[in-house]
């Protein structure tokens, strides 16, 4: 019993950590051919953390944040909702917003971009409205469609929290009085919070490093960490993998910049470690 | 907890299922495959269906969407690919790093049916490594409904006519050598030039074009083009014949400053796993019958002198597939850079990763 | 439990869901349809037909990409819900030792991490060191076994998560009387555990296979080994570079969402069947 963990540590040192570590290893090799000789220097990162990448990667950042902001804000006030109704309408309305994630995340990024390019229903909707907006090959539409991919993803694992609540101090709350926003900003935030930032590093992440959304939506033209790191691997210009690997630990450094400061911020105590298990999928 | 069940049975049949089907295939892996890696929609699937029934062999087509990809993958990877296609300049490059296998000639006795000036050609002098399969061109589409001066140059092309699409309706290639040297021919300037001064002109006619462009795109650019979401771009010749099917608006022209002549050539990569079959298939390809079909499937300019003289008419009266010999002489290849390369990557990843355009050239080069 | 909501709530909850509803469902609904186009071109409705159903029934490539990723994902399931269930079990066990704290937040890094850093470590790692390591005992590594790989890998976070969190609500009490009444280790393990733990172990189950069928970036980056891997993902990305995309994209696209939905569904169902009240509050402290 004592070694029934040993098989799923073992794979994940060998195929998280190790590939970690030799991308670290690989970013710190000088020029990218392989048989130059290896000369151990931070050339990758000077190159990475100056313009225009370190504007990127600024950037990147920026978006990433806000619109994992704004996910989360859309989807609140609604898994809210869901979660203080009959256990029957529930299930219902779970399933309803989570069906998109159905589709395969290729084909949502598709389908949105058949729907606002140029010559798109929806674009050509929105000009007979009087809005002349760019929704593809813009760093908008790019920043639309980071939130239009990602925003099935944490209906559940919001609801999760909300249903774990304990509703008992929230009606106590109620009964003396206590308005919404009261409600909200001394009881339900503090609360929550935990899981509400391990749902925001969720998507936060994995935007990050987004790749297909700005290939495809932003038409290659709009430059973000995703695409930069993989044209370092399998893009049109030619291989440059320490450069890309050095890109990839700076993607690494600035998720786990945020995460420390917004733990910090949430003043996260030594005890509640385990933020990251309370996702519940 | 009922339904708990079932679902319980049905994940454990489907993974039952899944392993079964693997262990079936294992078992009918007896046939012979032939791993194809080739450009995107750059051959005839019948004729592969053909091969497949001819030979009893099973073939495996994966694309690639640019030279560089299809080396970055054959570097990433271990064995497997029995043919590959790589284009001219890149063959200098692939014999250097040893990945490219000599022809076993006389197994590919098709060999004979290639016109005088693809049996000698510069990057591979005896044809030892490689076959010219298929030629073409790299010009400017646009749609002439919506483009109401179409560009004659690569010149036009970059500063005068993209004041007529004031919206975002113009891609180029996402392929650094194509981009860089359209530019470059924009400038009067050879498309193999490394000179950083030459360099750095046509990337400040890049940087202050990028405005106007929508897309960095190979791939899917012929399909927009159709569907009138782009009206302009760098596109290559087959595409846009290929897609005048879809929309009759589309034009192709050769750029009177000079344009990319590229051939594209069958090899076989050291590490292919099967090399005799590679070597059949590459002689099935070349029989004048084939071939014939092939070019007219794809649109392209056959290497194949048999097979051209049972081309059409139509196809071979094509300017933009066959073009007439005055304007051939503007075309100009790719010629390996070398180590030289590397300039060309830089200013491709800063066009690239750019997000501004700078406001004046630097003063560098004013002097 | 449920608190009478104020009629503007109502009013919002009900504007609000109905936009996002839309904004939703708008594209897939689109996808859909064009599936049923009679055009060739999948960009421009012509007319409606069944022809491009049967085309891509029929379709070699498209028959071969489901079967690799059906595969794929049946046997990463089968090794990640191995893997995360003995892990769960060991880290329920073990949970007051302070090394679990790590353990754990090793187990779920592939859901922080972002999935193109993992799919490039896996990249760099297998065409460096482990493709290499196989070749001297004279192994072939090729695509399939390196995407079986890295989705393991990936859905081995989501199970060790999905069963960890499970066993939160698992009954010592009953283990304990069991084995007071004479149970053997192997009785034990069978009829207590596995019985209690079933649920979340087809939770875990289809969660993994959906994750598996929903990866595009391990699978782009490592199916890049000589002979080369096409999964449904892969395929449909390929698919826009074809001689005028065809509905047949879209007939694609919308065969995978059923097969999803099924999955997902089902995970969905099972990770909440549980009768509500049932599990002990968390303890965060």
């Amino acid at each position: 019993m004592r070694w029934w963990g040993m098989p799923a540590k073992i794979w994940m040192s060998c195929f998280i950590l190790l590939p970690f570590l030799w991308l670290a290893l690989l970013s710190l090799q000088q020029t990218p051919a392989v048989n130059a000789p290896r000369q151990v220097d931070l050339h990758q990162y000077a190159r990475a953390l100056s313009p225009p990448f370190s504007n990127i990667i600024f950037n990147s950042v920026l978006t990433s944040l806000l619109a994992a902001l704004l996910v989360l804000l859309i989807a609140l006030p609604l898994t809210w909702r869901i979660s203080r109704m009959p256990q029957r309408k529930r299930n219902l309305w779970l399933a309803l917003f989570t069906i998109p994630l159905g589709l395969n995340f290729v084909v949502r990024v598709y389908a949105w971009f058949v729907l606002f390019r140029p010559e798109g229903l929806l674009t050509k909707m929105l000009l007979d409205l009087g809005f002349d907006v760019a929704l593809v090959s813009s760093q908008l539409g790019v920043f639309i469609g980071l939130i239009y991919g990602y925003l099935p993803l944490v209906f559940l694992p919001l609801y999760s929290i909300f249903d774990k609540l304990n509703q008992s101090q929230i009606e106590a709350a109620q009964d003396l009085g206590a308005n919404l926003l009261q409600r909200w900003w001394h009881i339900i935030l503090p609360e929550t919070r935990l899981g509400l930032m391990a749902c925001f590093l969720f998507v936060f992440v994995p935007m990050l490093g987004e790749y297909l959304i700005p290939r495809m939506i932003g038409g290659g033209l709009v430059a973000t960490l995703g695409t930069q790191i993989e044209s370092q691997f399998l893009g049109s210009g030619r291989p440059n993998w320490p450069f890309g690997a050095a890109l990839s630990l700076c993607l690494l450094a600035a998720a786990a910049l945020v995460l420390l400061v917004g733990f910090s911020l949430l003043r996260w105590q030594k005890s509640e470690r385990k933020a990251s298990w309370s996702l519940d999928l | 907890m009922r339904n708990v069940k079932i679902l319980g049975a049905f994940v454990a049949a489907a993974v039952v299922g899944g392993v079964g089907l693997f262990a079936l295939k294992n078992k009918s892996s007896g046939q012979r495959t032939l791993h194809l890696y080739t450009w995107t929609d750059y051959i005839d699937k019948q004729v592969l269906a053909e091969f497949e029934r001819k030979h009893n062999v099973r073939v495996i087509e994966e694309t690639f969407p640019s030279n560089e990809v299809m080396i970055s993958k054959l570097k990433a990877g271990g064995a497997g690919f029995d043919v590959i296609v790589p284009s001219d300049y890149m063959i200098a490059t692939m014999k250097q790093d040893n990945l490219l296998l000599k022809l076993p000639r006389e197994k590919i006795p098709n060999l004979t049916h290639l016109s005088e000036r693809f049996k000698n050609v510069s990057y591979d002098a005896g044809g030892e490594y490689v076959v010219p399969y298929m030629w073409g061109t790299t010009g400017i589409a646009y749609n002439s409904k919506k483009v109401e001066n179409p560009p004659k140059s690569w010149k036009e092309f970059f500063e005068t006519t993209r004041a007529q699409t004031a919206e975002k309706r113009i891609s180029l290639l996402d392929d650094p050598r194509e981009v860089i040297g359209a530019a470059l021919k924009a400038n009067g300037l050879s498309l193999n030039s490394t000179q950083t001064e030459e360099l750095s002109k046509a990337k400040m006619t890049l940087l202050t074009f990028k405005p106007f462009v929508s897309r960095f795109d190979t791939m899917s650019y012929k399909d927009l083009l159709a569907s009138d979401d782009l009206w302009m771009a760098q596109a290559y010749s087959g595409d846009i014949v290929k897609m005048q099917a879809q929309n009759p608006e589309l034009r192709y022209v050769i750029p009177e400053d000079g344009a990319t002549l590229w051939v594209d050539n069958l090899a076989i990569p050291v590490s292919a796993r099967n090399p005799e079959l590679a070597a059949e298939f590459i002689n099935f390809v070349m029989a004048p019958e084939i071939n014939q079909r092939i070019a007219l499937s794809i649109h392209y300019g056959t290497t194949n002198e048999k097979a051209r003289e049972m081309l059409p008419a139509s196809e071979l009266n094509n300017a933009a597939i066959y073009p007439p010999k005055d304007v051939e002489a503007r075309l100009e290849l790719f010629t390996d850079l070398g180590n030289a390369v590397e300039a060309v990557d830089n200013v491709w990843a800063e066009i690239r990763a750019s997000d501004a355009v700078p406001a004046e050239p630097p003063s560098a080069q004013r002097q | 439990m449920v608190t009478r909501p104020l009629k503007i709530e109502k009013l919002f909850f009900g504007t609000w869901s109905l936009l996002l509803l839309v904004a939703l469902y708008l594209p897939v609904v689109f996808l859909v349809i064009f599936g049923f186009n009679s055009g060739s071109f999948a960009l421009r409705w012509e007319g409606f037909s069944l022809r491009w159903y049967a085309s891509t029934l029929e379709n070699p490539e498209m028959i071969s990409a489901l079967f690799n990723s059906l595969l794929v994902a049946s046997i990463s399931t089968v090794l990640a819900v191995t893997l995360g269930f003995f892990y769960a079990l060991w880290s329920h066990r073990h949970s007051q030792t302070k090394l679990t704290g790590a353990t754990d937040a090793l187990m779920t890094l592939p859901l922080f991490m972002p999935e193109i850093v993992i799919s490039i470590g896996l990249l760099v790692v297998v065409a460096q060191v482990l493709r290499p390591g196989a070749e001297l005992f004279g192994l072939q590594l090729d695509s399939m076994n390196a995407v079986i790989l890295g989705h393991t890998t990936l859905a081995l976070g989501y199970a060790a998560l999905v069963l960890r969190n499970r066993f939160r609500s698992y009954d010592l009490q009953q283990e304990l009387a069991a084995i007071d009444l004479g149970a053997t280790r192997k009785q034990v393990f069978f009829q207590v555990m596995v019985p209690q733990l079933m649920p979340g172990f087809a939770a875990a189950s289809c969660l993994a296979f959906a994750v598996s069928l929903d990866d595009f970036y391990v699978s782009y980056f490592l199916s890049t080994g000589g002979s080369s891997l096409q999964t449904l993902p892969l395929f449909i990305w390929s698919l826009q570079g074809r001689r005028a995309m065809t509905p047949e994209i879209n007939v694609v696209s919308s065969l995978l969402l059923c097969i999803a939905m099924f999955f997902f569904a089902a995970g969905l169902l099972l990770s909440r069947s549980e009768p509500q009240g049932k599990h002990p509050k968390r303890s965060d402290s």
